[in-house]
């Protein structure tokens, strides 16, 4: 009896997670359709082509797999900040220095094989974690409040990975007289994160799915999800409660950064194989985790799902880019408009709506 | 002594368009409506601002335009945030992701490029050469080629000093600020109010794109806000909504890019320089509130 009224509890709770993300990718991507419309293209063979070169063959899945790790840790980076009342955005620079950290680990350290793996992406955890703890002690010591701190961090950490790739740590190989961006040296084969098998995505995929349950087993199976919720929320009930509300914020930002960093370092292991000027900032990936974050209501296995299908809206999209000639940039549009329609409870709202006329019917009966 | 001149002339360019979007963050502060948006608002306004010049040649046109398009964005920012309760970081955070994707959309439908545009024969803003000044040494390069704009949002800063601390609709928003309950309890709206404030004040970002597009140089690049809209953010958290304040703290901001900008081409790389007006925002926030606590403690 009991279960039964539990699954269907949790039957309609998952329901509920689910509907406002479905009405909001709905919505978006009718809007997007008008947009693809107005530059007298067919929406309906444009989303085809999206899907197709997203999901529909497995060289596009893997594709798509591959641009989901870094948004997966950028996502779970804002799961954990946020759910302890931490609006931080500053993801975006933590992944940039941990994919520079890890790039320069694999590339310099003198190092067998896996060891130096694992250098590099020790090196980048402690690096994103660092970052994150910077704007944490801004917070707690000087009341620079997050959201500067960290939107400014971001520019900072974008501009000065910039100069080191540029100046100091440029590829020594690299052709000056080519015209592309500038990186550091090509980290050789074996100090990379290799592809689980032939064809397939690289490991660091999988290492973020491993982040995302221990994420999921932090939040609901230990008691520092309800601890560092309430040490964000309310400091004062916090140190009453025997929590220590300052030690909480710094390890909330350490396992975020963390999580961001470690981010920038499958990007730069996994899939460039080096750090590339700009190849964070330019693709938005901290961005679109934090919306894939924001769609699952900042639960971590949701989060995991949503950024495969933002990537997939991404990959797709550069499909659609070549073959229909369609901006790619649509995909922005697309996801700008999911996060507006995700900010508002729009389930909540209806509902509030519908209980409000019950209410109101029901007293002109009384 | 020219090289001072000169300096001091760009933190001026740089002030302007900081301080317009500063101005509007204040109003939106003292509103209660957090406005995280104003980077996208800026970005899409420059953006319009360019498009109805490059194509109707009329710059009288291409500020109402530019001031029609931030109002708009500024409607949907508070009507989210205000009447449908959303979250405003998130609101903002989405409005500054479309911006970027509409703005760099548009740029490549229409002009079939992804970097930058910059037509030769397009007139921006006219460079004010005032008659007294232009004949004094030091002080006309002080003053040289700054536009009507770029006087116009001091002037606004006073402007909007008197509105919001000398008429009526400046203490009702003030008041509504302070305590809605007590603001809709003397029959004031507060919702209207707060939409009506947030979008009216955003015709200041419209002009501030105005200056970014046509002002210095004709020229749109994407992304061409460069997070001056946080950085305004920042200056108005600084002067806590005063717009007099927001002269004195988005001058701090301007001197910085202008120093960064004067010291290209120097031994210290263009990367590192372009780092100074984000640390020296942090610092000065940091700075000014341990002040800020220090003197509350002595009191």
């Amino acid at each position: 009896m009991n279960s039964k009224r539990d699954s269907r509890q949790a039957l309609s709770r998952l329901l509920d997670a689910v509907t406002q993300p479905l009405v909001a990718v709905l919505i978006s991507l009718l809007l997007g359709a008008v947009v693809i419309l107005v530059i007298g293209k067919n929406p309906v063979e444009a989303y085809g082509e999206m899907i197709r070169g997203a999901f529909g063959k497995k060289v596009y899945l893997m594709n798509t797999l591959k641009r989901a790790t870094p948004i997966i840790m950028g996502g779970l980076a804002v799961c954990i900040a946020w759910r302890s009342g931490y609006e931080a955005m500053g993801g975006e620079g933590q992944m940039i220095l941990g994919a520079m950290a890890a790039a320069l680990a694999a590339y310099y350290l003198p190092l067998p094989g896996p060891m130096r793996i694992l250098a590099a992406l020790a090196a980048a955890a402690a690096v994103g974690a660092l970052y994150s703890m910077l704007s944490g002690w801004l917070y707690e010591k000087f009341d620079v409040t997050f959201v500067i701190s960290t939107l400014m961090l971001n520019y900072i950490a974008n501009y000065f990975a910039a100069y080191l790739c540029n100046y100091p740590l440029r590829d020594p190989e690299a052709n000056v007289y080519q015209m592309q961006n500038a990186q550091t040296g090509k980290i050789p084969s074996f100090a990379t994160l290799p592809p689980i098998a032939k064809g397939w995505v690289h490991w660091g995929f999988v290492l973020a799915l491993i982040a995302v349950i221990l994420t999921w087993f932090l939040f609901s199976k230990t008691t520092f999800g309800y601890k560092s919720r309430i040490g964000g929320l309310n400091a004062r009930f916090a140190l009453y409660g025997g929590i220590n509300p300052r030690r909480m914020l710094y390890v909330v930002m350490i396992l975020s950064g963390l999580m961001a960093g470690l981010g920038g370092a499958f990007e730069a292991l996994g899939s460039k194989g080096r750090y590339v000027d700009q190849m964070i900032f330019s693709t938005g990936y901290a961005w679109s985790g934090m919306v894939a974050a924001l769609l699952a209501g900042m639960n971590p296995v949701g989060t995991a799902v949503a950024s495969i299908l933002l990537a997939g809206l991404a990959v797709g999209g550069s499909t659609m880019m070549l073959n229909m000639s369609i901006p790619l940039e649509v995909c922005n549009i697309i996801e700008g408009i999911i996060t507006l329609l995700m900010s508002v409870k729009l389930v909540r709202i209806a509902a509030g709506n519908r209980k409000a006329r019950k209410a109101a019917k029901g007293g002109e009966a009384a | 002594m020219m090289y001072l001149a000169q300096v001091i002339n760009s933190t001026l360019r740089e002030i302007s368009p900081i301080l317009l979007v500063a101005l509007c963050a204040g109003v939106c502060s003292k509103v209660q409506v957090f406005n995280i948006a104003l980077e996208g608002t800026l970005l899409t306004s420059a953006f319009f601002a360019f498009l109805t010049h490059y194509f109707l040649h009329n710059i009288f046109l291409s500020i109402a335009v530019a001031m029609a398009v931030a109002m708009c964005m500024s409607f949907v920012m508070s009507f989210f945030i205000v009447r449908l309760k959303g979250q405003p970081m998130i609101v903002g955070m989405a409005l500054n992701t479309f911006a970027r994707g509409f703005t760099t959309f548009l740029l490549s439908v229409i002009f079939n490029t992804k970097g930058a545009v910059n037509p030769s024969d397009m007139k921006g803003l006219t460079k004010l050469s005032l008659p007294v000044i232009r004949d004094i040494p030091f002080v006309s390069t002080v003053f040289s080629s700054l536009t009507a704009i770029d006087y116009l949002s001091f002037v606004l800063a006073v402007v909007m000093f008197i509105i919001m601390y000398r008429t009526v609709i400046g203490f009702r928003l003030r008041a509504l600020g302070m305590s809605a309950n007590a603001a809709s309890s003397l029959g004031i709206n507060v919702q209207r109010y707060q939409i009506a404030a947030a979008t009216l004040s955003g015709c200041l970002i419209g002009l501030a794109g105005c200056l970014l597009t046509l002002g210095r140089s004709t020229m749109f690049i994407q992304d061409i806000s460069g997070a001056r809209g946080y950085v305004a953010l920042a200056a108005n958290n600084l002067c806590k909504g005063h717009p007099l304040g927001a002269i004195v703290s988005s001058a701090l901001f301007g001197f910085t890019t202008a120093l960064a900008q004067s010291l290209q081409g120097t031994a210290i790389r263009q990367q590192l320089l372009q780092c100074i007006p984000y640390i020296s925002t942090i610092a000065a926030m940091a700075i000014y509130n341990v002040y800020a606590k220090r003197k509350a403690a002595a009191n």
